[in-house]
């Protein structure tokens, strides 16, 4: 089949999305398809242009390309998702958050914007009437499932899939840090980590991996290590490469991964591929469909003192946590994560 | 799920009948329907039996979070000390909009010339909703070559206060009828409320009879052409006129009072109490309430007339010709002075068919403005705007479209209009499954 992946990227910025996105279409090709990936400019700020993407995105044909068919399109970022095609699937990575499970944080740039309550609505609207069209609605997440059910009583399937390179990820003997890869970003919470080593009773060290998203929020993460104390206990190594990921997870104690509200989180996978204990939050989402209480992992409190409770068992208790971390390799193994079972799933014209 | 409002208004002691007779009278009776905070601008003051519920607002430092967690209903009047703030937000924020006044050229000539000396924007926006003339007249009206209440009759902007709007409240039947024949708004005509007092004492009146007219006496209040008719009355001794309330721009018509020889029989008492005003209605004989030209508004000033059961003048134009001629005796424009001294000559012939003509004003007033009426007809239909933001984004989208159509000179016919129109459609109209949902 002619297949064609919609999706949206932010120009400049390179994140799990567009990771799956790529991923998907190298996985279609090895399958015999031709996939192509259309990725429309978006981003939510200023939130007036969401009215002006989501048109504009409505006013592409995808149909066909040159000439020819398009067999398919799956899509799976908003406003992507919303282009006409009349063999449509949507396996959603989210939904446009601000509008949904985002709009009551405090944070969020749509509700403080005065007209953020007609783009919440109109956002709605527009996923109530688009995404029902679709031949089949599928998620990346029971999180994301869960939320399209609870704002749009709209039914979807979750499809996992692994994380890129899944069969690289190795564990290696345990050295002493914690790790934490990912953006620099608010709701990956960063800070509470940081607030969470001030309150933590055994010296654990913790290195963090992964670009900022604006350079302030760089500077504030730093300004709160110095303020809490605790800049001696931590590695900042900024963006790395895949294989020095891999590395970093293999000889971690544990990876603490505590997000607000994530819909899948790589890297509870890639913990778990590398045989590593998780350490994540009752209200982080996505990682809570893989990591159970004491099993592979903590679930803990959002607060930094439950988090450094956690942190300190993980340092106290090796073998604990080795044992832990091999409980997470093994759930990680029984649950059939597989592209095969997505492509089969996207695929499938019945 | 009991509704929230944010009310967008001034409230007492600011001197505007919106505040006092309006907002006043109506809070107590949306609070039994829905949740209300008011919103006032930061400068304003406001009494202590209103700010518990108050959050104050400049339109630089607004918690837009918290103003659209409930519908706002912005309160619009020509007033650009109490209304000028309420404006600017309500162009940003979508909510319901009352238009107190239709005309308003003085809110929005008052914010661009006099408050921000922002000719361009005030060219854009008179381009805009009126067209190049507007424009043009605008710049005339800008470097003081027009009245304002010249370019307000041309040139209303009535829909740039609407043009975000959820939704729109008008006072005016005829006002109405005008917007809901351009079919972009949902709109929601209701009587002014006003609460009838309880019924004074008859008394005994005889010549010399009181004349009364009051209110923040603006330029269109048309007391120079009373004056003047009153001048002009060979039997004018046998009439007193008290004036209460603020002229606008000072002296001029103590001037003309002391110019036309009416000292003795005209008296300017300033603002006074609600209870010295009702006082000397309740003594008089005749009100005057004109209007010329009317900025569109439904006049406050006459129902309070009503409720004292006094009749009253008025102007044949704009809300006051919907009124009914045995609840008020009209004087055609530009024929004031004639009407006056035939309305005098009626009053000094025959007192008691005046009266009936108050009290028959009176009765309307019970009958079609009851306050809690209005305060529960205007909360269902908030919460039914409510629902219409998809709405004003289709239009939002329609004007971006058109604008990238324009630039790119594609005609009416071409097929890819129809086109932009369906997307729009597609994506806020509210599809079948949806309607099913909410039926259910």
């Amino acid at each position: 089949m002619r297949i064609l992946i919609a999706t949206t990227q932010m120009p400049f910025v390179q994140g799990g999305s567009e990771i799956m996105a790529a991923e998907l279409r190298r996985e279609l090709r090895a399958a015999g398809h031709e996939a192509e990936i259309v990725a429309i400019p978006f981003q939510g700020w200023p939130p007036e242009r969401v009215l002006d993407a989501m048109l504009a995105t409505r006013l592409l044909d995808l149909t066909q390309s040159a000439q020819t068919p398009v067999d398919l399109m799956i899509g799976i970022k908003f406003p992507a998702y919303l282009a006409e095609h009349p063999n449509k699937v949507l396996w959603l990575v989210h939904q446009h958050r601000a509008a949904y499970n985002l709009w009551e944080n405090e944070h969020c740039d749509l509700a403080k914007d005065p007209a953020g309550e007609l783009l919440r609505e109109t956002i709605r609207r527009a996923d109530l009437n688009v995404i029902p069209q679709a031949r089949a609605v599928f998620t990346i997440s029971k999180t994301v499932s869960r939320r399209l059910r609870e704002h749009l009583q709209i039914d979807s399937k979750p499809l996992y899939h692994p994380p890129m390179n899944a069969e690289k990820f190795f564990c290696a003997e345990a050295k002493d840090y914690v790790f934490f890869p990912s953006r620099l970003a608010g709701y990956k919470r960063q800070t509470l980590v940081i607030e969470a080593l001030a309150h933590t009773r055994e010296p654990v060290r913790v290195r963090f991996a992964g670009a900022a998203d604006s350079p302030d929020f760089q500077t504030h993460l730093r300004a709160m290590c110095e303020q809490h104390g605790v800049s001696s206990r931590i590695e900042w190594l900024g963006a790395i490469d895949d294989e020095n990921k891999r590395q970093q997870y293999a000889h971690a104690l544990g990876v603490v991964f505590p997000p607000l509200d994530e819909d899948y989180g790589y890297v509870t996978l890639e913990a778990m591929l590398s045989s590593k204990p998780v350490i994540t939050c009752c209200d982080s989402s996505g990682p809570l469909e893989f990591v159970s209480d004491r099993e592979n992992g903590f679930v803990v409190e959002p607060s930094p003192q439950s988090l450094a409770a956690a942190l300190d068992e993980l340092w106290r208790n090796r073998e604990r946590s080795r044992a832990m971390g091999i409980a997470g390799r093994s759930r990680y193994d029984g649950l059939g994560i597989s592209w095969a079972n997505v492509i089969a799933a996207l695929c499938d014209q019945k | 799920m009991r509704p929230k409002i944010n009310w967008c208004s001034p409230l007492p002691p600011a001197k505007s009948s919106i505040a006092h007779d309006y907002s006043a009278t109506l809070l107590p009776l949306l609070r039994e329907h829905a949740d209300v905070t008011v919103w006032c601008e930061q400068h304003h003051e406001v009494d202590a039996e209103f700010a518990d519920d108050v959050e104050f607002f400049t339109p630089e430092k607004c918690d837009w979070r918290k103003l659209h967690s409930g519908v706002p209903i912005y309160q619009i009047g020509n007033n650009i000390e109490y209304h000028a703030g309420i404006w600017e937000i309500a162009r940003r924020c979508p909510g319901v909009i009352v238009l107190h006044d239709t005309r308003l050229q003085h809110l929005v000539a008052g914010i661009h010339r006099e408050q921000r000396n922002d000719r361009a924007n005030y060219r854009r926006i008179n381009s805009r909703f009126h067209g190049a003339l507007a424009m043009h007249v605008g710049d005339v009206f800008w470097d003081h070559g027009a009245s304002t209440e010249f370019i307000a009759a041309q040139f209303p902007l009535t829909e740039a206060a609407l043009e975000n709007a959820l939704g729109g409240v008008v006072h005016s039947r005829t006002i109405f009828e005008q917007l809901a024949a351009k079919k972009r708004w949902p709109l929601l005509y209701l009587p002014l409320p006003y609460r009838a007092a309880p019924r004074a004492q008859q008394r005994e009146k005889c010549a010399p009879f009181r004349i009364v007219t009051f209110g923040y006496i603006g330029p269109n209040r048309q007391i120079d052409v009373l004056l003047r008719a009153l001048h002009a009355y060979e039997r004018r001794e046998q009439f007193r006129l008290d004036i209460y309330g603020e002229f606008w721009r000072g002296n001029r018509i103590p001037e003309l009072i002391a110019e036309l020889g009416l000292d003795s029989i005209v008296k300017l008492h300033g603002f006074v109490s609600t209870e010295t005003l009702n006082d000397a209605l309740d003594n008089a004989s005749l009100g005057v309430n004109l209007r010329w030209p009317s900025m569109g508004e439904a006049s406050a000033t006459l129902l309070h007339m009503w409720s004292r059961a006094l009749p009253a003048l008025v102007t044949r134009t704009g809300w006051y010709a919907e009124q009914s001629d045995d609840a008020v005796c009209f004087i055609e424009p530009r024929n004031e002075i004639r009407d006056i001294h035939r309305n005098l000559d009626a009053l000094l012939a025959n007192p008691l068919a005046f009266a009936v003509i108050g009290e028959n004003g009176r009765r309307i007033l019970e009958c079609d403005h009851d306050p809690a009426n209005y305060a529960r007809a205007i909360t269902d239909f908030a919460v039914e705007c409510a629902q219409m933001q998809p709405r004003v984004a289709a239009f939002q989208m329609t004007q971006r479209a058109a604008a990238v159509l324009d630039a790119c000179d594609v005609s009416p016919e071409n097929p890819l209009l129809q086109n932009v129109a369906r997307e729009i459609a597609a994506l806020t109209i509210a599809a079948a499954r949806d309607k099913s949902q909410q039926s259910t």
